[in-house]
């Protein structure tokens, strides 16, 4: 229920494309005390907005307007958004790839887009995003292409696969490797568990335009590798 | 619905974060946590295992300590606090330099980092191989090993005093962060030096100079250079131009004869190793002289003395030393290492960068982790690691 009423708030924030401080959801109307459960995803990053977010739960929460008690969220966490240095020493390790010129080259060309050092999550905005993605699409390809680095994430078997032979097993082994290796250790089951289905699905969406090849498969996986490599697990701190 | 499938999994995997938080789980989660935190990479399962196992025996600063091992500590995060200390744009995004490297190398070594504001020190890439000699007139070296993985490895302890004839076989310099090519470039270049002050305050007191306006205290050092009638106006000097100007530019002398040279790239240093009175006056850098015609009657800067005007009243706050008055840029340094405020400060940094929390000087956490430097013999690793211990378990 919990991870529901996020998911909600997360989705009506996404549609905005905003990470305002204070976010104002017309149209979902909840229960008073309904957001206190909600996890929450700005960050305390100066002191303009401590003030106002030390308290988000109860009726404090709430009564920050009058007239829109029902919609207005105060968001908060002390999660922190990675730097774009830090994602792409994230990209490295993940992908278990040489620091080559190539991706180096790469991240220079989007630097600029990346999220700065402030580690602000309400920074985040949509050309962090889609630098970031460009960025994940560029290792992801290498690393797919890695006769080496590949293995690390999924056997030489699940490589040599079709889309329509894969399996269910070759594909559990990829989604099971890019979280490892992208979100890393630390992340209690039930959190993959709710990721899989999805991951899983996108896979099958993407089999259809590939061909029905390894090459097809490869580039089936570099898709779902950059998805997870542009998930807030991976992203955020 | 592809786009669909990614919205899906990106959001939701928003809250697969944040159910993993450590909040909600025991030591392998906020193991994990302190992990990425620290370095800013995802652990592998390898990684956690003996952060675990001393969490688990509730050796939870050791635990992190461990973790302070890793080179991406130095090479992300701390790098990145220190690089901002080098610019007056706050920029994070700058080459690695003397300063930067300098920093680092006194936090691996767990040196006494109130050091790194006057002691003969610089770290240098010389365990590198294939970098090019430390010259005064360029960063070539330090750009070199911009890209090595490993400070922890690479950063050799060497003086300043070896690589700067202008310092050598001087008590007054070399003078730590303040003698340094990446401070000089940042802070000397053209202006009233007045900056390098300001930048004092920002970086190592966490305060900017507004914060110490005090119109309380006597105006004798105040440049020739401030008008003290800006449009016609006497009392807009009193009331706020003095506020800064008498504290700063008492401090400021500290630096009168550094310089940075933009034209050659390279620190100056112009104070004659002895002389007359008249030839140290001679000597202090033209940037002190520049609008002396404002205000003829001001301070005239005629060497490197400088004088704490802020030591009472509302900026006894700071908690300053006993020594408040010197000459040249290493006793200034000694002073400013020596406050209450230089070890809330550091712990400031650390928590603004593990935590992301801007926390004020007079938190408690913050006052608690300050503690914790200072006992440690003021290893700004242990500032990282207490930071990194108070938050692990927030969300």
């Amino acid at each position: 229920m919990k991870v529901r009423n996020l998911t909600n708030i997360l989705l009506c924030l996404t549609i905005g494309a905003s990470f305002a401080f204070t976010v104002s959801c017309k149209g979902k109307k909840k229960k008073k005390n309904q957001f206190r459960t909600a996890h929450s995803i700005n960050n305390q990053g100066s002191d303009d907005a401590k003030g106002e977010t030390e308290e988000t739960s109860g009726e404090e929460a709430t009564e920050t307007g009058s007239q829109q008690e029902d919609n207005v969220l105060l968001l908060t966490s002390n999660a922190g958004l990675k730097s774009g240095t830090q994602t792409y020493n994230t990209y490295l390790k993940a992908t278990g790839l040489e620091n080559s010129q190539t991706l180096r080259d790469a991240y220079d060309e989007l630097a600029d887009s990346l999220p700065g050092q402030d580690h602000l999550v309400r920074e985040f905005s949509a050309a962090h995003q889609s630098a970031l993605a460009k960025l994940a699409a560029v290792f992801c390809d290498e690393m797919t292409s890695d006769a080496t680095a590949r293995l690390a994430i999924a056997p030489d078997a699940v490589w040599q696969s079709t889309p329509t032979n894969i399996g269910a097993q070759g594909l559990d082994s990829v989604s099971n490797g890019l979280f490892d290796a992208f979100w890393g250790a630390g992340y209690e089951d039930s959190a993959r568990n709710q990721q899989y289905p999805i991951l899983i699905g996108l896979y099958n969406e993407l089999k259809a335009e590939v061909a029905n090849t390894p090459e097809g498969n490869r580039r089936a996986i570099a898709g779902l590798c950059v998805a997870v490599a542009t998930s807030f697990p991976t992203l955020l701190q | 619905m592809i786009n669909g499938r990614l919205l899906a999994l990106w959001t939701m995997g928003i809250g697969a974060f944040f159910q993993s938080q450590p909040s909600m789980a025991g030591p392998n989660e906020e193991c994990a946590q302190m992990f990425r935190r620290l370095t800013g990479l995802p652990p592998s399962a390898s990684d956690l295992q003996p952060c675990i196992a001393k969490l688990s025996a509730g050796d939870a600063a050791g635990a992190a300590r461990d973790i302070t091992q890793n080179p991406y500590f130095y090479q992300d995060t701390l790098r990145y606090v220190f690089s901002r200390w080098t610019n007056e744009d706050d920029n994070a995004m700058v080459p690695l330099n003397d300063m930067i490297a300098t920093a680092l190398g006194l936090v691996r070594d767990d040196a006494d980092f109130r050091t790194f504001l006057y002691d003969d020190v610089q770290y240098t890439c010389e365990n590198v191989q294939g970098v090019p000699n430390i010259t005064p007139n360029n960063n070539n070296h330090y750009a070199a090993c911009e890209n090595e993985t490993n400070y922890s490895e690479a950063l050799v302890r060497k003086t300043q005093s070896e690589f700067n004839q202008d310092f050598q076989g001087r008590d007054d310099v070399p003078a730590g962060v303040f003698t340094t090519r990446g401070f000089a470039e940042g802070f000397y270049i053209d202006g009233t030096n007045r900056v390098a002050t300001r930048y004092t305050l920002n970086n190592f007191l966490c305060e900017d100079i507004e914060s110490f306006h005090d119109t309380s205290i006597p105006d004798f050092r105040v440049r020739q250079d401030v008008d003290r009638r800006p449009g016609g106006v006497a009392v807009t000097y009193v009331n706020e131009c003095k506020g800064c100007h008498a504290g700063m530019d008492g401090l400021t002398g500290a630096f009168a004869y550094l310089n940075w040279n933009a034209d050659d790239s390279v620190i100056e240093y112009s104070k004659p190793a002895n002389g007359t009175p008249e030839e140290f006056a001679q000597a202090v850098q033209a940037k002190y002289f520049v609008n002396n015609n404002t205000f003829p009657s001001g301070f005239v800067t005629s060497s490197d003395q400088w004088i704490n005007l802020w030591t009472e009243g509302q900026n006894a706050r700071v908690g300053w030393p006993g020594t408040t008055e010197g000459a040249g840029p290493k006793s200034f340094g000694m002073m400013f290492s020596e406050t209450e405020q230089f070890s809330t400060c550091m712990a400031k940094h650390a928590v603004k960068k593990v935590c992301y929390q801007d926390k004020p000087l007079n938190d408690e956490d913050i006052l608690k982790i300050a503690e914790e430097f200072k006992a440690s013999g003021y290893s700004l690793r242990e500032a990282f690691v207490q930071a990194a211990l108070t938050c692990k378990g927030s969300e």
